[in-house]
């Protein structure tokens, strides 16, 4: 299926001196184009750890992941950084944005090692993410002159510009009051519905679960429960 | 597509101008070693220039045709070695339109050593003798004379007797107790092996300020030489001075080349002043061993910019996870610290080279007088040096700078590229 991405059997061992810690067991995913799916579980249940190897950022010990019927298993590091840029959006709980662009800079700045999209499209785009996200006249404002609210709205305008096909948001609004946490996961959910973009997003949030149309539930590196939502 | 790497380059001046601490401290690090090498490289440059205009003027003219023995023997040309007629070698090369439009001019020298005896002790000093006009030129001894005249190419009437004049270096008139208006013998052994022992009159007293000139030489006509020493006619060395002095190698070759297709000038031979230079030689080759002195100081002023790109890196861990993340290559990360090296590099070594020429600057119009340091050295170099201030030379150690400074960023910068991006993602 088109956009589809499934993990089989994956597993992750992390080894710190002689203890190894299993983060993930005998993982088993379909996701398909489009959904919004919230993973939920304590902390230390594997959130992250599963998020970074959807993400391509790490690679797990056991298993395989598949996207568009494409293994991306035993790929090398720059192929899965093409990978990365042409695919996948990324939203950390601590915005992570660089201090020395500006928030139109910052948004841009994935658009910018993308040599097939041209400077008048980065324009626009950036500008309707910009828009869109509430920070209209604050584009030439830096990080460090912005609200945590805003700098998350940044950071989400960022990992939305190049039109990813998977957004992957890890505790996302976990640094949010809860009006701002509100407002993030309606962008998202907004571009969800309008670009079809695929999110996978951790959380803890009750308020933030209620937007999910797919809720996993995490609990020592299982998949404890997988529901779908019918809304 | 080269808008990456436009971002790239803005990031690191950005985040350099961020850091201004540690930006100044690296700047002066680069800057004060650029500088060094910046005023070293006028000193040596300077130097080597001065033995290279001594040597040419005092020893090897441009080109010099000798015969091929006579640089056979080791410690000095062989008195022996005369380049019988002259005039007819000279008549026949500049014949050749090749060699007569490259040539400023010409002149011959006779140099002989004379063994001297003063309150009972040897030693040996050179004579030269040369054209005194065409020697204004060369030795220029005409502007150094300090007591009496130059040369008047005239004998001397003192008394019911004639003599020949000689001018002396000042420390040779002083160990022999010659004053101007002086007569003094010299025993001479002419080509012809029998030992005469002619008197001379001293003309004047020369201070060049070259050891080696004014404790060792003196010089006269060079008639008289061709006279006292019976060579009929014959001199040792006749000297080249061409137009673009670059060219001496080339328009010696040519005449090498002459000389060959005439059967009676087979046994001579024309050098340029780099082949027959001793201290010429001596220096090219000092000059390689300064360049590797360069490149040293160069690196230990540069290393700060190591610690401080690595500095760097470990406070942006995150970044460079998110960069990573985001699809940047590891090349690109490479880069990105990589600049910053550069960047503060390349504004070091430029703002050490211009202080380097600021300082360069009045050392090379007044020099510094290093008599005391040399007195005792028979080197073909003023006592006063003048820093040379050269384009190609200055240019050169800034891009040294940039190019050392770049180097020692890679290493810090490889170790960001390789960084793992969940690793770094997870830094606080
Ligand atoms: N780099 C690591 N090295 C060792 N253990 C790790 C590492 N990252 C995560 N873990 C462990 O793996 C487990 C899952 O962690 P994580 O995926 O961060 O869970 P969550 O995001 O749900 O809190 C935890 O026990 C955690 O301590
Ligand atoms: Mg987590």
């Amino acid at each position: 299926m088109e956009g589809q991405l499934v993990l089989k059997g994956v597993r992750k061992v992390y080894t710190k001196g002689n203890i190894f810690i299993e983060a993930l067991r005998n993982i088993n995913l379909e996701i398909a184009k489009g959904e919004f799916i919230a993973i939920m579980g304590p902390s230390g249940s594997g959130k992250t750890t599963l998020l970074n190897i959807i993400g391509c950022l790490d690679i797990p010990t056991e298993g395989e992941i598949v996207y568009n019927g494409e293994q991306l298993t035993n790929l090398k590091e720059d192929t899965l950084a093409e990978y990365r840029k042409n695919n996948i959006g990324f939203i950390f709980q601590s915005y992570n944005l660089l201090p020395v662009l500006t928030v139109k800079e910052n948004i841009e700045l994935p658009l910018v090692i993308d040599k097939t999209i041209s400077k008048r499209e980065r324009e626009t785009r950036v500008m309707e993410l910009i828009e869109k996200v509430g920070l209209k006249g604050m584009e030439n404002r830096y990080p460090n002159e912005l609200s945590s609210g805003q700098e998350q709205r940044v950071a989400v305008a960022r990992a939305l510009v190049k039109k990813p096909l998977l957004v992957l948001a890890d505790e996302p609004t976990a640094n949010l009051d809860s009006q701002t946490a509100l407002e993030i996961i309606q962008i998202m959910k907004q571009m969800n519905e309008i670009e079809n973009t695929t999110f996978i997003f951790s959380t803890h949030d009750p308020q933030i679960e209620k937007f999910a149309k797919r809720i996993i539930i995490l609990k020592d590196g299982m998949i404890n429960s997988d529901t779908k939502i019918s809304q | 597509m080269y808008k990456e790497w436009e971002k790239i380059i803005q990031m690191a001046v950005r985040n350099i101008k961020r850091n201004k601490r540690r930006t100044v401290l690296s700047i002066i690090s680069v800057g004060l070693s650029i500088m060094l090498v910046v005023v070293l490289q006028g000193l040596v440059d300077g130097l080597v220039e001065n033995i290279i205009k001594n040597s040419i003027k005092n020893e090897t003219g441009h080109i010099r045709i000798t015969t091929k023995k006579y640089f056979e023997e080791i410690n000095s040309p062989s008195s022996q070695q005369i380049v019988y007629n002259p005039e007819s070698v000279l008549g026949y090369i500049l014949s050749d339109v090749n060699v007569s439009m490259k040539i400023e001019f010409v002149t011959e020298r006779i140099k002989f050593p004379v063994l001297l005896q003063y309150s009972g002790n040897n030693k040996t000093a050179v004579c030269i003798a040369g054209d005194s006009e065409k020697e204004k030129k060369l030795l220029m001894l005409d502007k150094s004379i300090i007591e009496g005249e130059y040369l008047r190419n005239k004998l001397v009437v003192k008394g019911n007797k004639k003599y020949r004049e000689i001018i002396i270096g000042k420390k040779l008139a002083k160990m022999l107790n010659l004053k101007v208006g002086d007569t003094f013998p010299l025993m001479l052994s002419g080509i012809d092996f029998g030992v005469r022992i002619p008197s001379f009159y001293v003309r004047g007293i020369f201070e060049t300020g070259l050891n080696m000139f004014d404790e060792n030489v003196f010089m006269m006509n060079i008639e008289d030489a061709k006279y006292v020493l019976r060579t009929n006619g014959g001199v040792h060395e006749i000297l080249i001075m061409i137009k673009k002095y670059k060219e001496a190698e080339k328009v010696a070759k040519y005449i090498n080349s002459l000389l060959l297709k005439k059967d009676e000038y087979k046994n001579l031979v024309a050098s340029d002043w780099k082949t027959t230079g001793g201290f010429v030689k001596m220096m090219y080759q000092a000059l390689k061993i300064y360049n590797f002195l360069y490149i040293a100081i160069t690196f230990l002023g540069s290393f700060i910019i190591t610690n401080i790109i690595l500095m760097t890196i470990l406070e942006r861990k995150r970044e460079i996870g998110i960069l990573k993340s985001m699809g940047f290559k590891k090349v690109q990360i490479l880069m990105l610290f990589t600049f910053e090296g550069m960047v503060l590099g390349t504004v070091g070594s430029i703002c050490g080279a211009l202080l380097g020429i600021l300082i360069s600057i009045p050392l090379s119009i007044y020099g510094i007088d290093f008599s005391s340091s040399m007195s005792n050295m028979n080197f073909p170099m003023d006592n006063i040096v003048r820093w040379s201030i050269n384009l190609a030379s200055i240019l050169s150690s800034v891009l040294l700078g940039i190019l050392v400074s770049s180097i020692v960023s890679v290493l810090p910068s490889r170790y960001a590229s390789k960084m793992k991006t969940v690793d770094a993602l997870k830094s606080v």
